[in-house]
């Protein structure tokens, strides 16, 4: 059995997995590890929509679910995306899944064909499965750079440069995983100005993160005019709600609803049916719990940011949303003898007992750009503290 | 502002839907209109998920079990699976050669995506769970039906499969007990199809998830006798189906670990991981006395008996004693005749006026070998199985 298809091997990984792994088996070891690698809350899913799921089981809701997902969860995620993005969103538009991963798959899937050329812009640096999902499944990737000179925000040149009559589908993620950024009305005003000159052009515009937007205002393209038919919006109750554990995402498009619903057919028959009842308590339920969850990510935000500043050789940029922050670490490379900054993640991890992730994991080396890690700060005032102290130590110690 | 209209993919529409998904939607449609449904439509027992599989979910929501988990499930899981399916089918499987997944499709689905390519070819029994063809088909591959026949009371045979065979063959499916049919394969059967595949080299992907529901003799499982299944086996299973677990979505796969690694990678590009909470009911599930499905198989042996009964007292139709699996398949060929109607009518029809759920035995148009069948899932009790098959016979 030493066949392997070629688009399995093509298929690229999401490493905060497999760094939780290598930190998991470190401290099984009994290391003593502060992690910033993976992006979860560190909260645990408020009792009112575990008592969701646990309603839904005693009352034997435990079957399956038709694909789209429940009828009561569809009306509920399109009452909330509605309100949301201030647009105006039908029941029948919208699709849960296991996650809002797999709707990258999906979407890459509905609108390219294998090995036509079908062209996907993503953002460089970005979530490591728009590339890998759009490379496997037959697409050309073609990344856009975001630059620490322009604060991460899109190139608009740079968009317009690469825009062409193979172009299928341009996938935005604001807030921005790694970098924090958020894109303001005017950028996408902008962006949605080029799409709209593509007949053939869709946008997939990942918004798992509206929630969490500390500076700022959340703003949907699909709000601006012309674009909600071109746009699929995927959001998800793991972020907003502390719920990645729960495996409930979903996405909205009135044109490719039925098709994602055939997908999901497909893959994973349906999203877990106890799980959408957590996820309709989630979104029907009070707020506040959540709200509290997004007001820390503020206040740890100000804290990871002056934190990290502090330290030599490191600088960043103040994230305006979603929960990391993207320091440049080339000087402390430089301090500590680090050839780049995969290895001085895995010093840091190894030396220092700080689990970070880096640059590499999150797409293709930009020239001038320098080093980069990732720091999720999902995670406790404590913990941020002591890492950042960790960090800094290692690095006087190793200069 | 136009709207886009020339840009959906080709691919997107070789994929097929699982007709039993598209009928519980119309059915939910009848039912809104006061009809009280009986549906022989979806596979699913009709059984309560056991409750220390439920306590387990609670006590594991209570724990903080809501985050994320390694993508290939939670090592307890894992080695609960090694150990579940190694004692059930005598093997020797390790924790590290088990992915847990969101329900078993997802492991169908990582385990073709992984292996077939444009142009190879696959041996899936017909009529079949309609997930192989779709996904075969959508992998670029040619989906080689073979054909379960009637008389064999719809075993795969080794001879069938000598056929079905030739150098492009990449992957046949295996699913005894199986849906549609209830055709279980017998001993000689799964011997004589490993020996093929092993000879020529071919990967034998089995789905097992029907495999407590038999009703007489023994399950055989590909990974039975079998001490080199790492060689070219793929086991599919999952807890839908014996713990009434549909809903929970979990399920997983077997084979050799580089192979688990790839489907580790597969996941991770799709689903994340397994639901947290219910990965740790799944342990229960596998952990907690199993004699529990005593009672439940002896149950499902009555509604068979009483639904074989009922279906061969309807004139029009004949059928066989289907040995497993929870589904029936009759022979309405004549009935269809004498109603000028295909089955995907015949079974929208009964639907739409008499609130009964049935499926047709394929897909329509498909040019496949079920198509003068229906399925029939008797997943219900036994007075619903009665009232429906009055209903059919009006």
């Amino acid at each position: 059995m030493s066949f392997l298809s070629e688009r399995t091997k093509n298929l690229g990984t999401e490493n905060a997995f497999v760094v939780t792994q290598e930190v998991n088996d470190l401290q099984r070891k009994g290391r003593n590890i502060i992690s910033f690698c993976i992006g979860q809350p560190d909260f645990d899913t408020p009792n009112y929509i575990k008592e969701g799921a646990i309603k839904a089981i005693n009352e034997g809701k435990t079957g399956y679910t038709v694909s789209a997902g429940i009828p009561e969860l569809r009306k509920a995620v399109a009452k909330y995306l509605s309100q949301t993005r201030r647009i105006n969103i039908s029941p029948d538009s919208v699709v849960i899944a296991n996650g809002a991963k797999p709707f990258i798959g999906y979407a890459v899937l509905s609108v390219t064909d294998y090995g036509q050329k079908h062209e996907v812009l993503y953002p460089n640096p970005g979530f490591p499965i728009y590339s890998s999902q759009v490379a496997a499944q037959g697409a050309v990737p073609v990344p856009l750079n975001l630059l620490e000179r322009n604060s991460y925000s899109f190139d608009i040149s740079d968009l317009k440069r690469k825009l062409n009559k193979r172009s299928r589908l341009l996938i935005l993620n604001s807030p921005h995983n790694p970098t924090g950024r958020v894109l303001n009305r005017e950028e996408l005003e902008q962006i949605a100005e080029l799409v709209l000159n593509y007949d053939d052009l869709w946008v997939l515009s990942d918004e798992v993160y509206c929630k969490m937007i500390h500076d700022g205002e959340f703003c949907s393209i699909a709000s601006i005019p012309g674009m909600q038919e071109k746009t699929i919006i995927v959001d998800g109750v793991s972020k907003t709600y502390a719920m990645t554990g729960w495996r409930i995402g979903f996405a909205s498009n009135e044109r490719l609803a039925s098709f994602f619903s055939t997908w999901v057919t497909n893959t994973d028959s349906c999203a877990g049916h106890p799980n959408q009842y957590a996820a309709l308590a989630a979104l029907t339920g009070p707020q506040d719990m959540s709200q509290m969850m997004l007001r820390s990510y503020v206040e740890r935000r100000n804290l990871v940011f002056k934190e990290m500043n502090k330290i030599k050789g490191v600088r960043c940029l103040s994230p305006a949303g979603a929960f990391y922050i993207w320091p440049n670490v080339s000087e402390a490379c430089k301090l500590v003898g680090a050839s780049d900054s995969e290895d001085f993640r895995k010093r840091l991890l190894y030396e220092a007992g700080v689990a970070v992730l880096s640059d590499v994991h999150f797409g293709t080396r930009i020239s001038g750009e320098g080093e980069h890690i990732r720091i999720s700060y999902a995670t406790s005032k404590e913990n941020i503290i002591e890492g950042a102290r960790r960090i800094k130590e290692w690095i006087e110690k190793n200069k | 502002m136009k709207p886009p209209v020339t840009n959906l993919s080709k691919r997107v529409f070789k994929l097929e839907s699982e007709l039993a998904f598209d009928y519980l939607k119309v059915a939910e449609e009848v039912a809104a209109h006061g009809v009280k449904v009986i549906s022989f439509g979806i596979g699913q027992p009709d059984f309560k998920t056991p409750e220390p599989i439920k306590e387990a979910a609670f006590e594991a929501l209570k724990a903080g079990h809501t985050g994320y988990t390694a993508t290939p499930g939670i090592p307890a899981l894992r080695s609960a699976i090694a150990e579940h399916v190694s004692s059930f089918t005598g093997s020797d499987v390790k924790a590290d050669e088990v992915i847990v997944t969101t329900g078993s499709k997802p492991a169908i689905y990582f385990s073709m995506m992984s292996f077939v390519e444009e142009g190879d070819e696959v041996v899936i029994p017909d009529p079949g769970y309609p997930t192989y063809e779709s996904v075969v088909r959508y992998a670029g591959g040619i989906p080689v039906f073979l054909h379960l026949r009637e008389e064999d009371d719809f075993r795969m045979t080794p001879e069938s499969v000598e056929k079905a065979v030739t150098p492009k063959t990449k992957m046949i499916v295996l699913n005894s007990p199986e849906n549609p049919t209830g055709g279980v394969n017998l001993g000689k059967d799964v011997e004589g199809i490993l020996d093929i595949a092993r000879r020529k080299r071919i990967i034998v992907l089995t789905d097992e998830i029907y495999d407590h529901y038999l009703y007489e003799g023994e399950h055989v499982s590909a990974l039975s006798d079998n001490p080199d299944w790492r060689e070219n086996i793929i086991y599919v299973n999952g807890f839908s189906k014996t713990y009434s677990m549909t809903g929970w979505r979990l399920g997983y796969a077997v084979a050799r670990k580089e192979v688990i690694d790839r489907f580790d990678l597969m996941a991770s590009n799709t689903t994340s991981c397994a639901n947290n909470f219910v990965q740790h009911a799944g342990i229960a599930a596998l952990t907690m006395p199993q004699n529990f499905f005593k009672e439940i198989l002896s149950e499902y042996r009555k509604r068979r008996d009483c639904i074989y009964d009922g279906l061969n007292r309807i004139s029009g139709i004949k059928v066989n004693k289907p040995r497993g699996s929870f589904y029936i398949f009759p022979n309405v060929e004549k009935l269809l005749k004498e109603k000028g109607l295909t089955a995907s009518e015949f079974t929208m029809a009964i639907l739409r006026e008499r609130g009964v759920v049935t499926l047709p035995g394929t897909p329509a148009f498909s040019p496949s070998a079920g198509k003068d069948y229906l399925r029939l899932s008797y997943a219900l009790p036994i007075e619903k199985i009665e009232e429906g098959l009055r209903r059919i016979g009006e």
